[in-house]
Formats: C-alpha cells, sequence, structure tokens
C-alpha cells in the first residue's frame, strides 16, 4: 500500500530534491539562491504557456520519455529485475533521441548526436554493476538485493565507477555536454514549448529519484548506511559542480571509459576469485 | 581544484552577499548625483544654465503668470525635465549662484513609465519655445 | 547532398554579451569556413555629432557610445579639442585622469575574465568574480558618484576632488582587492579541467598578428608590442609607473594570464598615483572655438581607439570620425575560428572581448 502512494507522488519527491539541490547551489556560490518550491512555480507558468508542436511524433516521443521514466520509478519501488530496469531505462533515453532528430533544428540534431555519444560512455557501467550485485546474491531480484547486508565493503571500486557516471546522468559539471546550455542552447529540449516541455522538466527530477534510489542500494539492509551514503553523494557532486569547467565529449568518453570500466571489471574478476 | 573545492564548502556556512532589495532599503550617500533643484527668489534669470545643458532638460518659457521677481524682465518661469537630465550638472558650474539658485540634490530621479506620457506636454512647451 | 552543414551563433544567443552574428560552416563540429556580420545596434552618432550638439556638449555624447569604455572616448574627444583651442591643464587634473582611466581598465577586464570563465562552463567563477567587482564599482561610485558611466571629464580638466579621507579608503579597498586578484591568478593556472578547455586552444601566430594589424590584449598575448600608452605625451604614463606586459603562446590562457597581470599593474599605477596626488586647481577655463583639424589615439580596455576631429571656428564641427578597437580586429577573429571545433568557439569569442557597441555606433 505504501509503495503506491510512493509510486504517485514520485515527480513531486523528485521536485522537492529539485528545489532544495538549487538552493545549496547558490549558498556555495556565496548567494542567497530561490525559494525551494521554485520548480513548482515554474510549472504554474509552464501550463500557462502556448505550445507549438512541431510534428507529432516530436511531441508523442517527448510524452513517452517521461511515461517510460516513470515506469522503472515504480519497477524500483516494487522491487522488479534489475536487469529489466536498466534496459527499460535505455529505451527511454532512446526515445528523446529520436525525438531529437525528427525535427530540422541545427542544435536539436547535435544535442541528440552528443546523448548518443554519452550513452556509449554509461551503459556499460550500469550493466557492470548489476552484474556485480548479481554475483554477490545469485539474483538480479531487487527486493532480494535489499535483504542482504552492506554491498559496499565488497564492490568498492564498482562504487567508484558508478560516482563517475552520477554527473553525466544529473547533468553536472565535468560531464554535461549534452545538455550545453552555452553552447547548443539546451540541445534536444530546445523545440519543446509549453506543457511539452513541462514533460520533460518532470523527467529531469525522476532522473534524480532513479538514481538516489540506485545509490540506496549499496547499503543492503542497513538504513544509517543508506542515510549516509545519500547526504555524503549530494554534497560532493554539488562541490564538483563548483569546481570543475565542462570538458568536451572526446575527453569525457576517454575519462569515463578508460578509468571506470576498468576499475568494475578489476572489482569482478577479484570476487570471482574470492 | 582544491582550493575551489574547500572555498565552496566554506561558503555554505557564511552569510551570502545579496542584499535584499526593495525590502531592505539603501542609502546613498550625499555626494551621489541625483535631481537639480531650484531656489527662484535667488535667480537672476540669465539663462546661462539652458546654454550649457547638453541635452536641453531646463527651459525657460514665457507664461502668462510669470513669478515676481524684478530681475524678471521678459516674463519667463523655469520647467525642469527630469527624464531628459543626464545629472551631469553643467547648469550647476555655469550658474553664477551655484549654492543658492541650482544646486543638486542626492534623491532619487523617478521611473519613467510609457503609460504616464511624461513627455507630451514637455514638447508643447518646446514648440513655444521656437515661436 | 552536402558534405557541410551551418551552425549559427546568431544575434542572439545564451553566450553572447553583444549581437553579432558569425555563421559557421562545420563538417561534424569541426569549423571549416566562417562569415560574420556586426551593425545590428547602429545609433548614428557621427551624425548627430555634427548637427544637433554644440562642441562643448559632445564630450557627453560620445561617453555613451559604448558603456565599458566611456571614459575613454570622452578622454579622446576632450585632448583633441585641447589640441585644437590650445591651452595648458594642471598637472593634478593628469593625474586624476589616469586614475580613472586605470579604475575604469580594471572593471572592464574583470568582466571580460568572468564571462570567458562561464563561456567554458565554469559557473561558480564567474559569480566569484563578479562579487568582487563590485568592490571596484564601489570606489568609483565614491569618486564620481555613479558606477559605470562617470561625466567626470571636461574641456579644462576634470569636475569633482578627492580629499585625503576618501583616499585612505579607497587605498585600502585596493589592498584587498589585490589578494583576491592573486587568488585568480592561481585558479587559472592550476585548474585542469580549465587547462584542458583554454590551454593550446584558438591560436593566434606572432606572423599572422603582425599580418593582420592587431591590437590589444590579443595582439600582446602573441608576443607583438603593441600598446599606444608607450606612444603619447598628452598624459604622464611614465611617472606613474606603467610596464607592458607580454605573453609569447597566443591561445585563451596566454590572453587571460595578460589580462591578470595588466589587472596587477593598474591596481600599482592606482596605488601610486593616490599616495603622490600634486596639489593644485581642477579646471581651468579655455576660452575660443575649435578651427582645423587633428588626430588623437588612446589605448581603451580593448585596443587602440582614434578620433578624427575638424572644426571650422563655429560651435558646431564639421567632422568627428571615431575608429573603435574591434572593428579593425574582425579579420583576426575570422582566422582564429578556422580548424577549431565548434564546442570551443563561445569560449574563443569571449576571449576576444568584442564590444559591438562601439563597433557599430
Amino acid at each position: 500500500m505504501i509503495e503506491i502512494i510512493l509510486i504517485a507522488l514520485a515527480p513531486i519527491i523528485g521536485g522537492l530534491i529539485y528545489g532544495l539541490e538549487r538552493v545549496v547551489r547558490a549558498r556555495m556560490q556565496n548567494r542567497k539562491g530561490p525559494p525551494i518550491l521554485q520548480p513548482f512555480y515554474d510549472m504554474l507558468k509552464l501550463i500557462d504557456k502556448q505550445a507549438f508542436i512541431v510534428n507529432p511524433y516530436h511531441s508523442i516521443l517527448g510524452i513517452m520519455h517521461f511515461v517510460t521514466l516513470w515506469v522503472v520509478v515504480a519497477f524500483v519501488i516494487l522491487g522488479q529485475n534489475l536487469l529489466y530496469v536498466v534496459f527499460l531505462h535505455l529505451l527511454s533515453a532512446l526515445f528523446l533521441i529520436i525525438a531529437g532528430f525528427s525535427v530540422k533544428s541545427i542544435y536539436s540534431h547535435i544535442g541528440a548526436n552528443r546523448e548518443l555519444q554519452a550513452m556509449i560512455a554509461y551503459e556499460p557501467i550500469l550493466i557492470m554493476t548489476a552484474v556485480g550485485f548479481y554475483m554477490i546474491n545469485g539474483s538480479f531480484d531487487i527486493s532480494i538485493i535489499r535483504e542482504s547486508s552492506p554491498l559496499l565493503l565488497s564492490l568498492p571500486l564498482v562504487f567508484l565507477a558508478f560516482l563517475m557516471i552520477i554527473p553525466i546522468k544529473l547533468k553536472k559539471s565535468p560531464f554535461d555536454a549534452t545538455e550545453a546550455h552555452q553552447e547548443i542552447v539546451g540541445g534536444v529540449e530546445i523545440e519543446y514549448s509549453g506543457i511539452f516541455f513541462e514533460f520533460l522538466y518532470m523527467s529531469k527530477w525522476l532522473e534524480y529519484v532513479f538514481i538516489y534510489l540506485l545509490l540506496i542500494l549499496f547499503a543492503g539492509n542497513s538504513q544509517i548506511l543508506g542515510a549516509v551514503l545519500s547526504v555524503g553523494v549530494f554534497l560532493l557532486v554539488n562541490l564538483v559542480d563548483n569546481s570543475t569547467a565542462r570538458i568536451k565529449m572526446k575527453h569525457l568518453i576517454k575519462i569515463v571509459l578508460g578509468i571506470g570500466l576498468t576499475l568494475s571489471m578489476i572489482n569482478l574478476i577479484g570476487l570471482s576469485y574470492v | 581544484m582544491l582550493t575551489s573545492f574547500f572555498k565552496a564548502f566554506t561558503n555554505l556556512f557564511k552569510k551570502p552577499q545579496t542584499i535584499d532589495y526593495p525590502v531592505t532599503s539603501i542609502e546613498k550617500d550625499k555626494e551621489y548625483r541625483g535631481l537639480i533643484e531650484y531656489g527662484e527668489s535667488e535667480c537672476i534669470y540669465c539663462l546661462k544654465c539652458e546654454k550649457a545643458c547638453p541635452p536641453g532638460a531646463i527651459l525657460f518659457v514665457p507664461v502668462e503668470n510669470p513669478p515676481k521677481n524684478e530681475k524678471n524682465k521678459k516674463g519667463l518661469k523655469y520647467h525642469y525635465n527630469p527624464h531628459l537630465c543626464i545629472y551631469c550638472s553643467e547648469c550647476v558650474r555655469a550658474c553664477p549662484k551655484p549654492e543658492e539658485a541650482l544646486w543638486q540634490s542626492n534623491k532619487k530621479p523617478p521611473i519613467g513609465i510609457k503609460d504616464d506620457k511624461v513627455n507630451d506636454g514637455w514638447f508643447e512647451l518646446e514648440k513655444l519655445k521656437k515661436v | 547532398m552536402k558534405k557541410t552543414i551551418n551552425i549559427p551563433i546568431g544575434s542572439q544567443h545564451i553566450a553572447l554579451l553583444e549581437p553579432v552574428r558569425f555563421k559557421f560552416e562545420c563538417e561534424n563540429e569541426k569549423i571549416v569556413g566562417v562569415g560574420s556580420d556586426v551593425g545590428f545596434v547602429h545609433r548614428g552618432i557621427e551624425k548627430a555629432c555634427t548637427t544637433k550638439f554644440k562642441f562643448d556638449g559632445i564630450g557627453y555624447v560620445v561617453a555613451r557610445v559604448c558603456g565599458l569604455c566611456a571614459i575613454t572616448h570622452s578622454m579622446t574627444y576632450t585632448a583633441s579639442i585641447e589640441k585644437l583651442i590650445g591651452g595648458e591643464i594642471t598637472q593634478k587634473a593628469k593625474y586624476l585622469r589616469i586614475l580613472l582611466l586605470e579604475l575604469d581598465r580594471v572593471h572592464s577586464h574583470m568582466l571580460c575574465l568572468s564571462h570567458t570563465c562561464e563561456n567554458a562552463g565554469f559557473e561558480a567563477m564567474f559569480m566569484r568574480i563578479m562579487g568582487d567587482r563590485e568592490d571596484i564599482m564601489e570606489i568609483q561610485e565614491l569618486i564620481t558618484g555613479n558606477r559605470v558611466q562617470f561625466d567626470y571629464i571636461s574641456i579644462g580638466g576634470v569636475n569633482r576632488d578627492i580629499d585625503a579621507a576618501q583616499a585612505k579608503n579607497i587605498l585600502a579597498k585596493l589592498e584587498l582587492l589585490k589578494h583576491k586578484v592573486l587568488g585568480y591568478i592561481d585558479e587559472f593556472t592550476n585548474n585542469w579541467s580549465l587547462s584542458l578547455k583554454f590551454k593550446g586552444i584558438g591560436v593566434l601566430t606572432l606572423d599572422d598578428a603582425y599580418r593582420f594589424n592587431t591590437i590589444g590584449p590579443l595582439a600582446r598575448a602573441s608576443g607583438l608590442q603593441a600598446d599606444v600608452r608607450n606612444e603619447i605625451d598628452y598624459l604622464p604614463y611614465d611617472e606613474v609607473g606603467f610596464n607592458m606586459q607580454t605573453h609569447s603562446d597566443g591561445d585563451i590562457n596566454a590572453r587571460n594570464l595578460v589580462r591578470l597581470s595588466e589587472l596587477l599593474n593598474s591596481i600599482e599605477m592606482c596605488n601610486n598615483i593616490l599616495e603622490g596626488l600634486p596639489e593644485g586647481e581642477i579646471f581651468t577655463k579655455l576660452k575660443g572655438k575649435p578651427k582645423g583639424d587633428t588626430v588623437v589615439r588612446f589605448e581603451a580596455p580593448r585596443g587602440e581607439l582614434m578620433y578624427y576631429v575638424k572644426g571650422n571656428g563655429s560651435a558646431m564641427l564639421d567632422r568627428v570620425r571615431i575608429k573603435t578597437p574591434t572593428f579593425s580586429s574582425i579579420p583576426a577573429f575570422s582566422h582564429v575560428f578556422m580548424g577549431a571545433d565548434y564546442a570551443d568557439a563561445p569560449a574563443i569569442l569571449a576571449s576576444f572581448d568584442p564590444c559591438l557597441s562601439c563597433t557599430a555606433k
């Protein structure tokens, strides 16, 4: 019963996390920051604006991206198979890429191109994480992973590789070249307006919920370790965001695949010997 | 990179640099360039301020009921437009009696809103001047 | 089927402070052709100077050509009228004029540095430099009464004076600012992600700088020794401690370092002026009307600024011609973009420091 309520309120919880993060980032830059409920005020304003439909496939694919991401979060809360979750998440990202290629704007094409290149960088690491969980527990089911003892001690290098892909998913420096708003003016989001842009904005909130739920999985059945991990990673991601610039796509792929994939493979090979 | 990292962390505990304007008001000091003010009783109607003003924000125009001053031979009245003025105080420097007839205060200039049509009355005065 | 795509950085863009349009022809994000367009803010100032305003009010009109180098325009025009009328101004007025010109240079360079960081994706540095720039704006408000448009120079001298208490206040604030600038130099040279974005990108070699006649910090970063403050004698720059700063690499990192060293040199010059200010009047009345023609040059924060003024003995001038520094750097801009990635284009553009209201007057 409580799971149904959590699934229904998932976008609102994501919006509160996003609003809190904007205030924390502003305080780190010595400014005051917006009110915490600012994402909801933005939503009310966007509903009033005029919505242009460029072509019907573009708008429908944008809505499908949001719906699929909500289904992914629902599966994680209900405790389904982790490998299905990873592949459904890949499907939702593909919807956005095809929507980006279906219009004639040049910024949209370049943004979709960069999104496709970033997917090459983070998908292998997500799959390695799922394989690492399987090798310890013998099953891909999330409900069984939650009952086991903390996995952080036997998967430290996989945890480090997972930390490296968090800035790519949450669109933060140094790895936020897919939504570089000074260079390509938002990338794929540029042709959405009005209520359709609201769907993309809400799917950003759902990404936050998804990443933090996956992070809590590393803690197993210990609630205190889960809380400590979430708050620690929240502060660490924002501190790194405020002290680095944005690096280009070719450097991103070299660093993330070169270091991240090597670390996780070393960890998995070490596990098979123990 | 590490200095930025630690600076970002310590900034979380300091007071932010933002001023909460207009909830808190800002005090301007006495040297601020504000509105030009006029003392009619001391004016000698030499018209030097009107010649010195670059955008033409001071006009002396003949009217029916001029102010009673023995130096006012031609029946003129002083008009000032705060929306054309650039607050450079050239008029104050050109006046022979700078602290008594014409001086610069530190009050904030008014805001010009398009619906108020602030310049329409001024264009009428300029036409009177050309005639 | 075409091999190239056209990507514009249009006249309205998030990364631009000024309305300029560049159209790039790219092969898969590598630039192979550049087309440029300026002139979006043309207001007709040169025509207004000869028809609507008298010659003693034009000093306020040309200060409104640009927001950042306003006082340099006003200074150049006043110097040319003083040459035509003929007359001497006091030593104290000359020192006060140099003080404000150098303070203006400091705040303009800080704006350019923060904008370069923001286009590279580093927003925290942008907010930090802008927060420190508020100190310079407070100093300018203490001296002249306004934060950006000063209206401080008129024909024959300056308009306001500085007393001893204000000078002590300003010296204390400048000392704090010097420590912050040393912190920036440390950050710009040691940050790993900024060096990936700035080093070796947007290179202008010494031969190309000489061939395209580049001016300002853009030329000094490639090794060319070009600074107008070395070559003029209307203001006593050699008495207050001016040094020319150059670098030899020619990439974006070199331009940033040249601007930072110029900041330190300007702060040192302001310290020398405030400690050694001579006594005297600040304004002498000059009589007469301008007759004949003359050419005057000065060093704005972005390069060399030139005025040609022609008068015929009446209160209205015959011709005022303004040549601004960004206009003569546009061929060098178009050359540097070729062969770079499109992802670097906003950062390269911000490091040139274009000022389009000067260009399209």
